[in-house]
């Protein structure tokens, strides 16, 4: 372990770990790698889990796995398509090198949670240790468990503030014997917006809907391949618009990019605003004098926006529709902004689990800690 | 005790405060009725306000409170604690709103859970988890209790289908979790609070997922010589890559009760019968079946059938449904336990009930959520037979600890209540226990939500047989 300023400190052992946490003041788990840039001006300590890549068990015909927190999630998917499964909800950013701890920290999901529910609907158990060094262990490793209460799924979105994850399981889904790509064409995203919420009215089952800002509006069906034919000419009788069918490499290309927000620029602000399929009429409306880059995910559900101006301007905004909404990247007096009334409670379970606030919140902006008897990070002695 | 009941008569009327015996009789038990404990009162509130004023009354007063919906909890999670009141939720049953565009409901917290998707039907929508106890038991209940049904397989449990929460904290702050999104922005707040088991408050309103009642169903049933033999056809179809919307395995002893019940039309020569059935759009779900149909093929089947129209399927799951019941008309007692057990351990999970069943004298019949591991044990017994009711929990007790070796969990959806306090700390370590506790803390400092419940550590009450329900013995419910 290399104790230097711009080095994350990478334990071997939860041993180790748990002394880092118990005998520092501020602590920030990040992914497994050092970044060149960073998303967000890291004040505390920061933490590597890099020495925690394993798989703690994974038999396929269980449809769940256990693996620790540093973990690549795209390892982890390419481990799971050699037996022709899934993690359903689309993690975004596993190509940016997203560790299963940060995925689970961010919280996010990408278009496939339309169908079968966003990353905590997935999530079964977790490890972490809290604020006081302890080493705690919730969930289950089976799909089904209702003992003890359900921290994984508080986990999910915490930004790290909660505790350092160690490891996870999650149900795991069998991939489809087939997909189709489909794009309808309108010539307004009013006009796409009404066909959403038509489809949302019907009985469709699509396993992905997404919409940009122009009138395009994008499906992915999956299911049997005898049964594709049929179920794009039902949606496009009740639609009352062809369809452009995606070439099979088109469509991975344009999901790929859209699960890992390739469209954004690298730098500024990113946001995800949990938003509802008739809510985002409104959004749209507030936001077009702004021209920042939008896309609606997950059916409306979950809206990403750039944004190259005052976040405080976006803030404002999101208020008066009455969302909520967590920064991605870029450099923010907090990470939520928007309506923030699960504050109060999360500060309850904030007390509890980190009592003397190692790790940030993200709530408020994280101030430089001063640190009791040394004056930067240091190593648990042995 | 006396100032706090004077001040709560300030907030309800008499004919919604019960002080007397009479009334309270039919609160001392929940589903699990070897337990009972009279409360101090039982308030009725009629709006959020009202709880909220309870709510600041018992922090001040340091008196333990349990919320009530319904009472079918099987797992002593809506027991009353003595000295402390019950807060019965039934008359907080309107539906709200439903948003049709958004596939959204706000329901009070008594909302009875089958309501639910009677509302949403005119609007091609339902709520997914289908407990057995659907056509009584609360959304409130089904929240605390994070509860399941045959369908959660595919569409999750109750935790799954809820987004937002205004909750009533123990000492009376109002809290607002989650919103109308299936996503949120933060910690999973609403997540932590589903499945708390009456420990974190009461939840005033919630905000629900709806999902598209499913263009159509082919609902299959297939008899077979053995338990196993149905727990491999289980495998082999989730091994081909469908993912059925509910797979459930009765075993000959619940075959012939549900049979003899609602004359489901079960095959009678079977020794486990397996339900499975796809749901989707008409299309999609064809294809499907010609695949389930080819794997069935493969698991020596004694006999297939497939409903062949809406009739015969509800026929299918009616006997399916009915199955606790049924079973309890074998048997003038019986427990239900509802451990879990990784799915390929499913076989000798049962290999090892049966022997256990065998070794204490007690015959168990099984019913269960075979898709995911979901076991459900029901365990016959006389409760006029001194210690029989003692040999009957001890055998319930062999089977969870079996399902904790086998690498699974205690409950899969019945949650801990005062029946399973024992078995946590053999689930879960001290560490975890005490993070449990200090959360607990710091929502409820004084511990008077549903004292007494999953968190081990206060005296659990005793354990006596007491026969039939007391709303059986108040001639307001009858098991025939
Ligand atoms: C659009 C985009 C482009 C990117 N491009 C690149 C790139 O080109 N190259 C590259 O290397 N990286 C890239 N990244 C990744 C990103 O820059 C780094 O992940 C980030 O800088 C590290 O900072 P962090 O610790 O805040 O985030 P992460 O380490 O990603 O963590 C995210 C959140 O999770 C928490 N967290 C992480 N692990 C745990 C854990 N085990 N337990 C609890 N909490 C945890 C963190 O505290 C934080 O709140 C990109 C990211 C984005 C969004
Ligand atoms: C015949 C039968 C079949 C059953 N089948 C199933 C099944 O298939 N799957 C399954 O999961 N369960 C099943 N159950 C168990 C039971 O029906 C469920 O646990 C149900 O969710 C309880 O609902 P209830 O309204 O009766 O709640 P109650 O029993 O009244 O209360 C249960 C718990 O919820 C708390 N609570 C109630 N309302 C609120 C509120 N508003 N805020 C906070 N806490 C609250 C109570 O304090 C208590 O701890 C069955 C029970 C029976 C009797």
């Amino acid at each position: 372990m290399e104790d230097t300023p711009h080095q994350p400190i990478a334990p071997k052992t939860l041993d180790e770990l748990q002394s880092l946490v118990r005998e520092n003041t501020a602590i920030h788990p990040t992914a497994a790698f050092e970044i060149p840039h960073s998303k967000f001006k890291i004040q505390n300590s920061r933490i590597s889990l890099a020495a925690f890549n394993n798989i703690v068990e994974y038999q396929p015909e269980e449809y769940t796995i256990t693996v620790e927190a540093g973990a690549l999630v795209s390892d982890i998917q390419a481990i799971l398509a050699e037996k022709n499964q899934y993690l359903p909800f689309d993690p975004p950013f596993a190509q940016n090198g997203a560790t299963i701890g940060s995925m689970i920290a961010n919280g996010y999901s990408g278009p496939g949670a339309y169908r079968y529910g966003i990353l905590r609907d997935f999530i079964l158990g977790v490890s972490f240790v809290d604020g006081l060094g302890d080493l705690i262990k919730t969930g289950g490793k089976v799909v089904k468990n209702a003992a003890g209460f359900d921290i994984p799924k508080l986990m999910v979105g915490s930004c790290g503030s909660l505790g350092v994850i160690t490891e996870a399981t999650f149900k795991i889904f069998p991939k489809s014997p087939a997909t189709r790509s489909i794009v309808f064409k309108f010539s307004s995203f009013s006009e796409s917006h009404a066909a959403l919420l038509k489809l949302g009215r019907s009985h469709f089952t699509p396993d992905s809907i997404e919409l940009n800002t122009g009138g395009h509006l994008f499906i992915r069906l999956t299911g049997q391949a005898a049964s594709m034919d049929q179920r794009v000419q039902a949606l496009e009788s009740l639609l009352g618009e062809r369809p452009e069918t995606q070439s099979e490499a088109d469509a991975f290309d344009s999901w790929d990019s859209s699960v890992n927000l390739r469209d954004f620029p690298a730098t500024g602000i990113l946001v995800k605003i949990a938003t509802t399929p008739t809510g985002i009429a409104s959004l749209n409306n507030a936001i077009a004098p702004h021209s920042a880059n939008l896309r609606y995910s997950i059916g409306g559900f979950a809206t990403w926006i750039h944004w190259d101006n005052d976040i405080s301007d976006l803030s404002e905004i999101l208020q008066t529709l009455n969302l909520s909404a967590q920064v991605v990247q870029g450099d923010t007096p907090s990470r939520i902004i928007g309506i923030t009334h699960q504050q109060p409670f999360y500060q309850r379970v904030k007390q509890a689990l980190d009592p003397e606030g190692k790790f940030s919140d993200p709530y408020r902006r994280t101030e430089p800690r001063q640190v009791r008897g040394h004056d930067r990070f240091s190593l648990p002695r042995q | 005790m006396t100032s706090f009941i004077e001040k709560l008569r300030q907030i309800y009327p008499p004919e919604r405060l019960y002080e007397d015996e009479a009334r309270l009789i039919p609160y001392v038990s929940d589903g699990l009725t070897a337990f009972r404990e009279k409360p101090a009162a039982v308030v009725m509130p009629l709006n959020s306000e009202e709880i909220v004023e309870t709510l600041k009354l018992c922090h001040e007063h340091q008196v333990p409170f349990v919320a009530r919906g319904s009472g079918t909890s099987l797992s002593g999670g809506s027991l009353p604690i003595s000295e402390g009141i019950v807060i019965s939720l039934n008359r907080l049953n309107s539906i709200l709103e439903i948003d049709p565009d958004n596939r959204t409901a706000r329901v009070q917290p008594g909302v009875i859970n089958a309501h639910l998707s009677a509302a949403g039907a005119p609007h091609g929508l339902y709520f997914a988890p289908d407990p057995s106890s659907q056509s009584v038991c609360t959304i409130g209940g089904n929240l605390a209790f994070n509860s399941g049904g045959a369908h959660c397989l595919k569409y999750g449990m109750t935790s799954n289908h809820i987004l937002g929460i205004t909750a009533a904290l123990p000492d009376g702050e109002v809290v607002q979790l989650g919103n109308d999104s299936l996503e949120n922005a933060g910690p999973d707040c609403v997540g932590l609070f589903v499945g708390s088991e009456g420990l974190f408050g009461v939840a005033l309103e919630i905000q629900l997922r709806l999902l598209p009642i499913p263009e159509t169903y082919r609902t299959m049933l297939a008899s077979y010589d053995s338990l196993e033999a149905a727990g491999d056809a289980v495998a082999a179809v989730v091994a081909s890559g469908i993912l059925p919307g509910a797979m459930e395995i009765m075993d000959k002893l619940a075959i012939e009760a549900a049979e003899a019940a609602v004359n489901a039309g079960y095959p009678q020569d079977a020794e486990a019968l397996l339900i499975i059935e796809l749901d989707g759009e008409a299309s999609a779900v064809d294809a499907e079946f010609e695949a389930l149909t080819a794997s069935i093929e493969k698991t020596n089947a004694k006999e297939v059938r497939i409903a062949q129209d809406n009739d015969e399927r509800l026929l299918i799951w009616k006997g399916r449904k009915s199955a606790f019941s049924a079973v309890g008309r074998l048997s003038p007692d019986y427990l239900v336990q509802d451990g879990v057990v990784p799915r390929s351990k499913l076989g000798e999970a049962l290999k090892e009930i049966s022997r256990l069943g065998a070794e204490a004298g007690l015959r168990v019949a099984n019913v269960f959520h075979a898709g995911d591991g979901n076991l459900h044990p029901l365990i016959l017994f006389d409760g006029n037979e001194a210690g029989a009711l003692e040999c009957a929990e001890e055998l319930a007790g062999k089977i969870l600890r079996y399902c904790l070796k086998l690498g699974g969990s205690i409950t899969g959806e019945h949650g801990v209540g005062v029946e399973k306090l024992s078995f946590m700390p053999e689930m879960f370590s001290e560490a975890d226990l005490n993070a449990f506790k200090r959360i607990r803390k710091a929502i409820d400092p004084h511990e008077i939500s549903n004292r007494g419940k999953m968190l081990p550590g206060k005296e659990a009450p005793a354990l006596s047989h007491s026969g039939p329900h007391p709303l059986e013995k108040a001639g307001i419910i009858s098991r025939m």
